[in-house]
């Protein structure tokens, strides 16, 4: 039955690929209009279990279920556990210009989380995306050149292709002090790379149009790295308004990062010698990129084993972001409140032998202000989210699927809204490869 | 910690998975259209910026080339109130050889000089006489040893003086003494004949006897006819009874007198190189200053006021069109490396037909010369400071054209520079 369970898995897999793609054969990956600023957009993953409830899960855990949510969970870890996912988001976005579909397809999170101690010390090492730039903007429009009776009249159609984002590679503990309180603390190695491609086609509309101006292409490459530090809490409190009910109590703070970047363009010309590959790249600029200071908190109550209520609040301070090698990065950050609830429920711990009853369903909503302030608007998001996981029946292994629609932005200030539907499939690895029992 | 209870059928969830996940799918992963959102972001898109530099100067030089064996040799004379006094003489001289010794010159032999005229290129009075003498040269010349400034010697004895005025081909007959001085080397049958003939017969000079027009004669398209020869018996009876004789050498000299004073802020450019300009210029990315181009220009005003203050009388015309050409150039490359030389003229690139570049534009009354291609290509990042930019008009091919331009003393609208135009960011 494990094989088949896998075997279902793979094919989601593969078809989520196939279908992920463009007539031209290449992926997609066309994502938020609103990555082209900063570092783009946000990314808030946490816990496969608490997607279906759009949470980032600071304060909800599941045992068989990896969770980078809050370093302090880890701590209560008993099977060895990875985690892996992949995504599709699709975008409908208008402005007062036009509008546009785009989908992108993304691998989200690895995660490998180990017991050192069951349920007292655990570890986990992961990468994951902090923020996804991905877009396209393609723009249009006229201008006339030189002297008079000597001036040209152009025709400008460029593209601005982004694509990249910032990533962490962390490595992290959690200890359960004693069976009400656990923290955790996770350093990471945060990197950026982002890759802006320009081109650019200048066609002479003169009615004597002797000068002929050539396409340009290049492309400007944002990289650098710098070190991140992550704190976690974990508060449970057993039986609190009645036996067998849990509530739990989450915090996690992420200390801004001081990434160490560079921006150079790469040179876009051909070499007049055999001998000669390349020529050099131009550094642009130098200089840090600050992510700011993150902070997480969540309440958690479960009724029973049966059903949980969650809610969640998001703060990121991106009036201190910084970028010293990107100069339009200025004057459009404001601090980032996203505010979220869910409500998870899991029938199969009834022993029914309903066929609805076997799966984990997860529900959720939230509110993001956003992190962007465009012309005196806010961008803010309001998103709706479902899940549903499908346990193996003969481990602690599942599948989670988790679907989510929302919208983003406005279309006033000739700014852009954006319809957003999502899909993500986790694979969540528990004891198979880690933990055989002893029973077995 | 809760504890899981599984009871599920078996296999229902993997069927389940795999419906819901395909469904989800093909719901999502649409295709994307070729709309685009968001183009009124800051640095969303670039922008199309030119800088204008200008050429800190523009020194004339006078070239000694070559004059034999171009596509054209010209003859005539003519005053052009701008250009000069203009007086070219020229030199020619038939081949010797025939066909497998059929051919015999009598005394009754005829030789006609036949001048294929280019029409298109005459400088002068379309419609006037040009008086002509032929003339018997004193000393032997080679077509490839001739300069536009070399000094001929003739014997004074006139072998023929026709006039031209229209034609398309000029027949000259030329006297009956010079025929059979050429006739004693045609006849010769030793194996020397060739080699004497090239050291000992000089050949004839076309001297002009009025300054009504400078013609441009083809030199591949004349020849001389022969006729009234004597045929051998054993020849072919397919064999013409006339004979053409091909040029074996030509060229032309030219003496320029009386040029204008023009204005300092002109400069005259000859396609002789009589007179060419120089400058130097640093074309490299660092001295341009821009990373992204998408095209970069030289670009000289013509001085219309200048042609325009020294008009020509009626139905005279002056030769003035032409290409700008621009030729890099090492000191002791002269003038090898611009006569015949490659002139940066072609543009090419993606997307980009090959076109031909430093023509007059009349609605721009201006020079371009495209320089993208060779600085894409990298073609100036490692030029020699002290090498010259040598700035030629039009093709040196026995024609005579001339042009005047701006030069750097000219005011800042009309003086040459080099705009270029290339795309930014507003991190670049």
């Amino acid at each position: 039955m494990q094989k088949r369970f896998l075997i279902t898995f793979f094919l989601c897999f593969s078809t989520l690929l196939t279908f992920a793609q463009t007539n031209d054969g290449s992926f997609v990956d066309e994502g938020s209009a609103y990555s082209q600023f900063g570092i783009g957009v946000p990314v808030d993953y946490g816990s496969p279990a608490a997607d279906g409830m759009g949470l980032v899960g600071v304060s909800y855990m599941e045992p068989a279920v990896a969770s980078m949510a809050n370093p302090a969970q880890w701590g209560s870890t008993v099977y060895g556990m990875a985690t892996g996912g992949i995504g599709i988001n699709t975008y409908r976005a208008e402005d007062n210009f036009g509008s546009a579909q785009n989908s992108l397809l993304y691998v989200d999170q690895f995660q490998l989380q180990l017991p050192i101690y069951k349920n007292k010390l655990g570890i986990s090492a992961s990468f994951s995306p902090y923020s996804r730039s991905a877009y396209q903007v393609a723009e249009s429009g006229t201008k006339v050149v030189g002297d008079a009776g000597t001036e040209d009249n152009l025709e400008i159609e460029s593209t601005n292709t982004g694509s990249g984002g910032v990533h962490r590679l962390e490595l992290g503990f959690g200890w359960n002090i004693n069976s009400n309180i656990a923290v955790g603390y996770a350093p990471s190695l945060v990197f950026v790379s982002i890759d802006n491609e320009f081109q650019t086609r200048v066609i002479n509309t003169s009615p004597d149009p002797g000068t002929i101006y050539f396409p340009s292409t290049f492309t400007e490459q944002t990289s650098g790295s710098g070190f991140g530090h992550r704190f976690g809490t974990f508060f449970t409190f057993p039986s609190l308004l009645k036996e067998g009910d849990q509530l739990n109590l989450g915090a996690t703070l992420s200390l801004p990062v001081d990434i160490d970047a560079e921006r150079i363009q790469e040179d876009n010309r051909v070499s007049r010698k055999a001998d000669e590959d390349e020529f050099d790249d131009l550094t642009l600029a130098e200089g840090s990129i600050k992510i700011p200071l993150g902070l997480t908190t969540g309440l958690t109550y479960k009724p029973s084993n049966k059903l949980a209520l969650s809610t969640e609040l998001l703060y990121q301070r991106w009036s201190d972001y910084e970028n010293e090698v990107k100069n339009e990065d200025t004057g459009v950050f404001t601090d980032r409140l996203k505010l979220g609830a869910g409500i998870s429920y899991f029938p199969f711990t009834t022993g029914s032998n309903k066929f609805l009853s076997g799966f984990k369903y997860r529900f959720g909503a939230s509110y993001d202000s956003g992190y962007l302030q465009v012309d005196g608007e806010n961008i803010n998001t309001i998103m709706f989210s479902a899940g549903i996981g499908l346990l193996s029946p003969n481990s602690n292994s599942s599948v989670d699927l988790s679907f989510e629609y929302g919208f983003r932005g406005t279309k006033s200030q000739n700014l852009v809204k954006e319809d957003i539907w999502g899909f993500k499939l986790s694979l969540n690895l528990a004891e198979i490869f880690f933990f055989r029992p002893k029973l077995q | 910690m809760y504890k899981v209870k599984r009871t599920l059928p078996q296999g229902r969830p993997a069927i389940v998975a795999g419906i819901l996940s395909i469904f989800v799918i093909l719901q999502l992963a649409g295709c994307k259209d070729s709309g685009s959102v968001g183009g009124g972001f800051p640095g969303s898109g670039t922008n199309v910026q030119v800088d204008t530099l200008e050429l800190s100067d523009l020194t004339v030089d006078t070239l000694s080339t070559i004059s034999g064996g171009l596509d054209h040799f010209s003859i005539g004379r003519f005053q052009d109130p701008l250009f000069g006094d203009i007086s070219t003489k020229g030199l020619l001289k038939p081949v010797v050889n025939d066909s497998n010794g059929v051919y015999t010159f009598t005394e009754n032999t005829n030789l006609q000089l036949r001048l294929a005229v280019n029409k298109e290129a005459v400088y002068g009075d379309t419609l006037a006489a040009g008086q002509f003498d032929v003339v018997e040269l004193a000393k032997i010349f080679r077509g490839n040893e001739v300069n536009y400034n070399s000094e001929i010697q003739t014997t004074g004895s006139t072998v023929a003086s026709f006039s031209a005025t229209n034609e398309d081909t000029i027949k000259v007959d030329l006297s009956e003494s010079w025929v059979q001085k050429f006739a004693a080397f045609y006849n010769d049958s030793t194996t020397m004949r060739d080699s004497v003939y090239v050291r000992q017969f000089p050949g004839l000079a076309i001297v002009p006897r009025n300054s009504s027009k400078i013609i441009p004669i083809n030199a591949v398209g004349s020849s001389f006819l022969a006729t009234n020869l004597d045929i051998s018996a054993d020849a072919d009876s397919t064999v013409g009874d006339s004979l053409s004789l091909n040029l074996r050498d030509w060229a032309f000299t030219i003496d320029r007198t009386n040029v204008s004073g023009t204005d300092a802020s002109s400069t005259i450019i000859h396609n002789t190189l009589e007179r060419a300009a120089w400058f130097k210029f640093d074309f490299s990315k660092s001295n341009l200053g821009a990373r992204n181009i998408v095209n970069v220009k030289l670009v000289f005003q013509r001085d219309n006021t200048m042609l325009n203050a020294s008009p020509l009388g009626p139905n005279e015309v002056r030769r003035t069109n032409g290409n700008m050409r621009l030729h890099l150039v090492e000191g002791d490359e002269l003038p090898q490396s611009i006569d015949p030389g490659r002139p940066f003229v072609l543009p090419s690139g993606p997307g980009i037909s090959n076109t031909d570049t430093g023509f007059y534009q009349e609605s721009d009354e201006a020079y371009f010369i495209d320089l993208t291609n060779p600085i894409l290509s990298n073609r100036f990042e490692d030029v020699d400071p002290e090498d010259r930019f040598y700035l030629t008009f039009g093709l040196n091919d026995g024609t005579i054209r001339s042009s005047i331009i701006f030069n750097t003393r000219a005011g800042m609208s009309t003086s040459p520079k080099v705009i270029v135009t290339s795309t930014k960011t507003e991190n670049n």
